[in-house]
């Protein structure tokens, strides 16, 4: 009698959800309650400081809208918005520019140096955001920066061109690097993308550019609105370029100020949760205008059963000269040149311009120090726990976004949108606000976690999810029904359907996504900074201690080794990707 | 109907594999991580045996040994560089062999404000720390009790506070610092008020928290104590004078004295001479510039209540605030207490050029956040 209760319960679950196969309901049940811990508790607890009088771990208080008041009363704030809107727009449009032009010589050319312009976009974005700043200002110092040393050196002035401490320099520095992400983020659609329209239009004598805007461009263009989206919203919380370049030259954006309040003391919670909020606001309108362009997905499916393997496009050698040209000229920009003033930096026990003079103080002192000598523990103590996170972040975050992307994309679950907000939410709202979510939660939640590297492992998976959810998307826009209800009409349950059909033709980007998410877990500071104990201290956070310590050299050395070894992880994971999709 | 008992079977299948993922976190969770609970005090003493039969009883250091040694480890969260920090770990577990110590560093906010979310949630994880730089740490009753370990040591009473829960762990001066290369002897200035000059316009550049000036601040409590510390009023003048010659703020006394030593800017308007000394030993042209007088910033310690490892951490303050950790402190160019900055090297490097350098007093705690205000708006820095 109980169990024919407990079943017609279940049945009245799966109508009312729209749910067929009892599979789906169990697997929409868990991807809710994990995407709500991982997601919504963390966010909740940012609402909830933003309407108290006291911040976390003080005592009393009670509920107010004074803090909103205050900041939007405050002109202040409508400065640092459209600070925040030009820096967004700016660095976006050049990202826009490099990333999409790099994925399609790359994917879809038989340009030269293809390989090589794939590393060097990858390894761009293995830089750590705060080594590439700093090495940035290193380069545009206006006395002793690389760009400027011609006009200080060889025309005596007392000043270069360049400056690192202006809007422009912060819109050209934040464009490269938002080129590494979305370069990964549109590969895989340029990879998968059905070649018949393109060679139809060759076939009709039309030239590249003309078939690039009125075929390649509109097919991909779904995908390529969920990408603009995505980063859209992850420049409003972007704090590294802005912090080190912007903050010295008084240029803020949102996420600047936002840090001010936070690492002041006492901290001005208030504000800081409240300016999120906003953040956050602004990410609900991105979500809002994605859904928009995903309501049209089937008319964009492009990879199919059948002609899914696209020929690459034969370039003239003025168009390979060009390609090649842009390839080495990126990777001078993206990695040549800031490596370079990193490793310099790193030789010399304080920062001097590199000239003759100079290389009479250069030494390994640095290196020795931080792999033989008193430094050692530290430092590797860091490696390991970065190591931790480039492996297990990505993974998780890979495999939870596949399965969000097919309910959302594929799924008939009422409630589908709400499951794709959750895994979006985090990424509109600055690191820096979610870091101090996850600490209240390790604190008071989580209480065996804290102190540990699981914690920033499981506050990453939360971070990075919606770039997961957005890679895979994308990628599930792409891909036809017909291949899955093929496999649903030979009887195959869905998690088999989705191991066997779905995975597999997925591959191109769940790798170029788990690179990505690999990349930005070893790199990422602002929650590891707040994360940290004695315990679980990553790479990049003990570079940041070092650079505000005063040893740019054994920061810039931490971070010369980092790249190193997540350049080891790039090649090895692109040439493993590469023998997995051929497969 | 094959297909839906294959259908209930994989949902069994599912509901088993969720309670099994639910039963591993839950055995992880106790497993992983810190015990959420705080350590257990070292067990009371057994009741006292026959007087016949009676043992010495261990010094307070002993017994604070016995019970460091079975805690194994003590976690000391400090604002200090990795060179002074390295050698004060190695001084102590030389003299402590069998504790070892695990450090955490960051700012003075960051550890401070991280101390308080602990606290709340009764998960304190470090052992010794520093207070921040106003008293809430002693006003929310954090601050362990350590008149024990001030009274066997016979510490100057003069650097601890608060009823013996803070000590002054270490006393650094200030002063404005300038290039050699950039600048000829003729230009080098000769007072702050030099560097107010339109001829510096673009070429100073000033650590962000100001603690320098907030240092120098003469406060009303201090009466006719400190008679070459600047007024309040005198301080927000200078710095707005300063700040029309596009001053350049940074965070970071390292990144401030690199800037200087690399010639990107003239002169610092201060920084902390520990940074200086770092880039000057270093073969980097800078010198201090010869103002009237230089300040001091103290950073103190204490240990949290509650803290991971008690006893070690008790032994820990104890190494710091006596006699071996002060000789390690002036070893590493730095001094524990204020009374000794006037003999360092320091206050040699300093008296050479004729200046004095004067300590603040312990009233400072209550003016140190609205200072911060008044200096960073005054320099246009936005503040909360």
């Amino acid at each position: 009698m109980q169990q024919s209760s407990q079943q017609s319960t279940l049945m009245r679950l799966r109508l009312r959800l729209g749910i067929n196969d009892p599979q789906v309901l169990i697997v929409v049940g868990w991807l809710m309650a994990l995407l709500g811990f991982l997601v919504v508790v963390p966010l909740v607890l940012v609402l909830w400081f933003s309407l108290r009088t006291v911040g976390p771990g003080q005592p009393g208080g009670a509920f107010t809208l004074n803090n909103y008041r205050e900041t939007f009363l405050n002109p202040l704030t409508y400065e640092l918005l459209v600070n925040t809107f030009w820096f967004s727009l700016g660095s976006i449009a050049i990202g826009l520019i490099i990333g999409i032009g790099f994925a399609w010589l790359i994917e879809r050319t038989n340009s030269p140096l293809r390989n090589f312009g794939f590393v060097s976009v990858v390894i761009n974005g293995a830089m750590p955001a705060s080594m590439f700043a700093i090495a940035w200002v290193l380069v545009l110092n206006p006395r002793t920066g690389l760009l400027n040393m011609p006009f200080t050196q060889l025309l005596d002035w007392d000043k270069g061109i360049f400056n690192p401490g202006t809007m422009v320099s912060l819109i050209f520095v934040e464009g490269i690097r938002l080129s590494a992400t979305i370069f990964l983020m549109v590969v895989g659609l340029f990879r998968s993308m059905d070649p018949a329209l393109e060679e139809a239009s060759s076939m009709s004598q039309v030239g590249l550019i003309k078939t690039a805007r009125h075929v390649t461009l509109p097919i991909l263009t779904p995908g390529l609105l969920g990408v603009v989206i995505y980063i859209a919203t992850s420049t409003i919380g972007v704090f590294e370029i802005p912090g080190i370049m912007g903050m010295p030259a008084d240029i803020h954006v949102l996420a600047t100020r936002i840090f001010v309040a936070t690492s002041q003391s006492p901290p001005d919670y208030g504000f800081a949760t409240s300016l999120a909020t906003i953040a956050g606001l602004l990410g609900v309108v991105g979500i809002i205008l994605y859904h928009k362009v995903t309501k049209v997905q089937q008319k964009f499916a492009t990879v199919t059963g059948k002609g899914f393997r696209p020929r690459r496009i034969e370039l003239g050698r003025r168009g390979k000269a060009i390609g090649a040209g842009s390839i080495i000229l990126f990777f001078i920009a993206g990695f040549g040149l800031p490596m370079a003033i990193l490793i310099w930096a790193s030789l010399i026990p304080f920062y001097q311009a590199p000239t003759p003079e100079a290389f009479k103080f250069a030494s390994l002192d640095a290196y020795r120090f931080i792999l033989i000598g008193p430094g050692q523990y530290q430092f590797l103590q860091g490696l390991k726990n970065s190591l931790i996170l480039i492996m297990v972040v990505p993974l998780v975050t890979m495999l939870l976004s596949a399965v969000v992307s097919w309910f959302v994309v594929r799924g008939r679950v009422q409630g589908k949108s709400i499951l794709d907000a959750m895994a979006f939410l985090p990424h509109s709202v600055p690191g820096i606000v979610m870091g101090l979510a996850w600490l209240i939660l390790g604190l008071f939640v989580l209480a065996p976690a804290y102190g540990t590297i699981w914690l920033i492992a499981l506050a990453h998976v939360s971070l990075f999810i919606a770039y997961g959810t957005r890679t895979t998307n994308g990628a599930m826009f792409q891909l036809h029904r017909e291949l899955e209800e093929a496999s649903a009409m030979s009887g195959v349950g869905w998690i088999t359907t989705f191991r066997h059909v779905v995975i597999p033709l997925l591959l191109p980007s769940l790798v170029a996504g788990w690179l990505w998410i690999a990349i930005h877990s070893g790199r990422e500071l602002t929650v590891a900074l707040l994360l940290q104990s004695s315990d679980n201290r990553i790479i990049s956070a003990y570079v940041w201690q070092q650079f505000f310590n005063g040893r740019l050299d054994l920061a810039a050395s931490a971070g010369v080794l980092l790249v190193g070894i997540i350049i080891i992880l790039v090649v090895v994971a692109r040439y493993a990707g590469q023998k997995l999709v051929d497969r | 109907m094959l297909r839906n008992l294959r259908a209930y079977r994989n949902l069994a299948r599912g509901l088993v594999l969720g309670a099994l993922g639910v039963l591993l976190t839950a055995s992880l969770g106790a497993c992983g991580g810190d015990d959420p609970t705080p350590t257990p005090k070292p067990k009371a003493a057994a009741p006292a045996a026959p007087a016949a039969t009676a043992t010495p009883v261990p010094s307070l250091l002993e017994s604070l040994y016995a019970g460091a040694k079975a805690e194994g480890e003590v976690i000391w969260a400090t604002t200090d560089t990795e060179k002074r920090t390295t050698q004060m770990i190695a001084g102590f577990e030389q003299a402590y062999p069998g504790v070892k110590v695990k450090l955490i560093t960051g700012t003075s906010a960051d550890l401070t404000e991280r101390l308080f979310l602990e606290a709340q949630a009764n998960k304190v994880s470090v052992d010794v720390t520093d207070p921040g730089r106003d008293n809430r740490v002693v006003d929310q009753g954090l601050a362990e009790d350590l008149t024990d370990i001030v009274e066997e040591l016979g510490v100057d009473p003069t650097t601890v506070y608060s009823d013996n829960r803070i000590w002054l762990k270490v006393g650094v001066p200030h002063a404005p610092i300038c290039n050699t290369k950039r600048l000829s002897p003729s230009e080098f200035p000769k007072s702050y008020e030099d560097l107010a000059d339109p001829r510096f316009k673009g070429e100073i550049v000033v650590e962000n928290r100001l603690k320098g000036f907030i240092y120098l601040t003469n406060l009303p409590e201090y009466g006719d104590t400190r008679p070459d510390l600047w007024a309040e009023d005198r301080v927000v003048d200078f710095l707005s004078k300063v700040k029309a010659n596009d001053l350049q703020a940074q965070k970071g006394n390292g990144t401030v004295g690199d800037l200087v030593a690399s010639g990107e800017v003239s002169c610092a308007l201060e920084i902390n001479l520990s940074s200086f000394e770092t880039l000057r030993s270093a073969g980097a042209p800078i010198d201090i510039v010869p103002v009237k007088v230089h300040s001091v910033e103290p950073v103190h310690h204490f240990v949290p209540k509650n803290s991971p490892n008690p006893n070690a951490a008790k032994l820990f303050a104890a190494f710091l605030m006596g006699p071996e950790g002060k000789a390690l402190w002036t070893k590493v160019r730095v001094t524990s207490d204020l009374g000794l900055v006037q003999d360092t090297d320091y206050a040699k490097l300093v008296k050479s050029k004729g200046s004095k350098i004067v300590a603040p007093g312990t009233e400072m705690n209550d003016h140190f956040k609205r200072l911060t205000k008044v200096y960073r708006t005054a320099i246009g820095i936005p503040t909360g």
